[in-house]
């Protein structure tokens, strides 16, 4: 009796934990101008009473856990790092 | 981890820009955004026009803008203003600091004699706004999913008047500013922001300022105009024992 509760406990625990995972960020807007380039990244909020936060950033550059490596304007395609991953 | 635009729904409008004219390619711009948000859209606006944007609380809708080849950053910003003009929403500049964007109701709100009123709440202010006393530096006011009752907060202490609200009003506010701003200009800002969403902002003597939705405004309006027999107590010359009864009702 007390396994199967304790196996039912881990099960919820690791639903929970898979629902509590925030999406992926999403690519929005990539842009190049006088040989700079940008990318507009939304990041979905983390709890449902947050809003997505929108990003801006230029290849080097850091916001928080997301550092934009490269954009690719005419692919439309940016490359990103996720905590250092 | 590599970043793709999502796919495109069938329903979602697409700008398309182009530019005719010649020009330096150093200046111009190539641009692609799908399935962007409002709030994308007005971003990609703020950081191509260098202009604060005051919103109000709009809906988000998915759009695409792409550009050929390379345009003019204005031509960029007429396909972002496009985008959201075919949502229903207004963008109107306002000197050259300021974008605003909301319905055509929420615009109306947006009156010339906001000026005058913040001219009147900055008395040392000019109705310009050129001057740079006190100045915001920019991204000093940052609003994200703010409540009014933040919002506020902050407008009472740029004004340093007591706010007189006689009903809670619910909104949330996005504002960034990107630019410095005088603290006239501060505070038009303000009144515009709150403009947008329907509240309206009343100098009532000289120390206090009402907070009435922008859709009774008019009766407030008329209401302090009437002689009333307590009006004397909302003056600024009123004697040391009144003075001290209002501290009191702070």
């Amino acid at each position: 009796m007390k396994t199967s509760i304790l196996i039912l406990g881990l099960f919820c625990a690791l639903i929970s934990s898979q629902a509590a995972e925030a999406p992926p960020p999403q690519l929005v807007g990539v842009a190049e101008f006088g040989g700079k380039q940008l990318a507009l990244i939304e990041v979905p909020p983390k709890q449902s009473w947050q809003t997505a936060d929108l990003l801006a950033l230029m290849p080097g550059q850091k916001d928080g856990e997301i550092e934009l490596l490269k954009v690719d304007p005419s692919a439309g395609s940016a490359a990103i790092s996720l905590g250092g991953k | 981890m590599a970043l793709r635009f999502s796919k495109q729904t069938a329903n979602t409008k697409t700008i398309r820009i182009s530019d005719s004219s010649n020009g330096n390619d150093e200046n111009r711009v190539l641009i692609q955004m799908q399935e962007a948000t409002t709030s994308a859209v007005l971003k990609m606006h703020e950081l191509f026009s260098g202009r604060t944007i005051l919103r109000g609380k709009i809906h988000e809708f998915g759009a695409n803008v792409i550009s050929e080849s390379k345009v003019s950053v204005s031509k960029v910003l007429e396909g972002l203003e496009q985008a959201l003009q075919e949502q229903g929403l207004a963008v109107r500049q306002e000197g050259s600091k300021i974008t605003m964007a909301g319905t055509k109701a929420m615009m109306a709100n947006v009156t010339p004699d906001l000026w005058q009123i913040a001219t009147q709440l900055t008395p040392t202010g000019t109705p310009t706004g050129n001057s740079q006393d006190d100045a915001l530096p920019a991204g000093v006011v940052s609003f994200k999913n703010t409540d009014m009752d933040q919002v506020l907060a902050i407008l009472s202490e740029l004004v340093d008047r007591t706010l007189l609200q006689p009903r809670t009003l619910d909104s949330t506010f996005y504002l960034r500013t990107v630019t410095p701003f005088s603290k006239l200009e501060a505070t038009y800002l303000f009144l515009a922001t709150l403009a947008l969403h329907q509240t309206s902002v009343l100098p009532v003597g000289g120390k206090f300022v009402l907070i009435v939705p922008s859709r009774e405004a008019d009766y407030f309006k008329r209401l302090l105009k009437q002689k009333m027999p307590s009006q004397e107590l909302l003056q600024e010359n009123s004697t040391p024992t009144q003075e001290m009864s209002l501290e009191t009702s702070r």
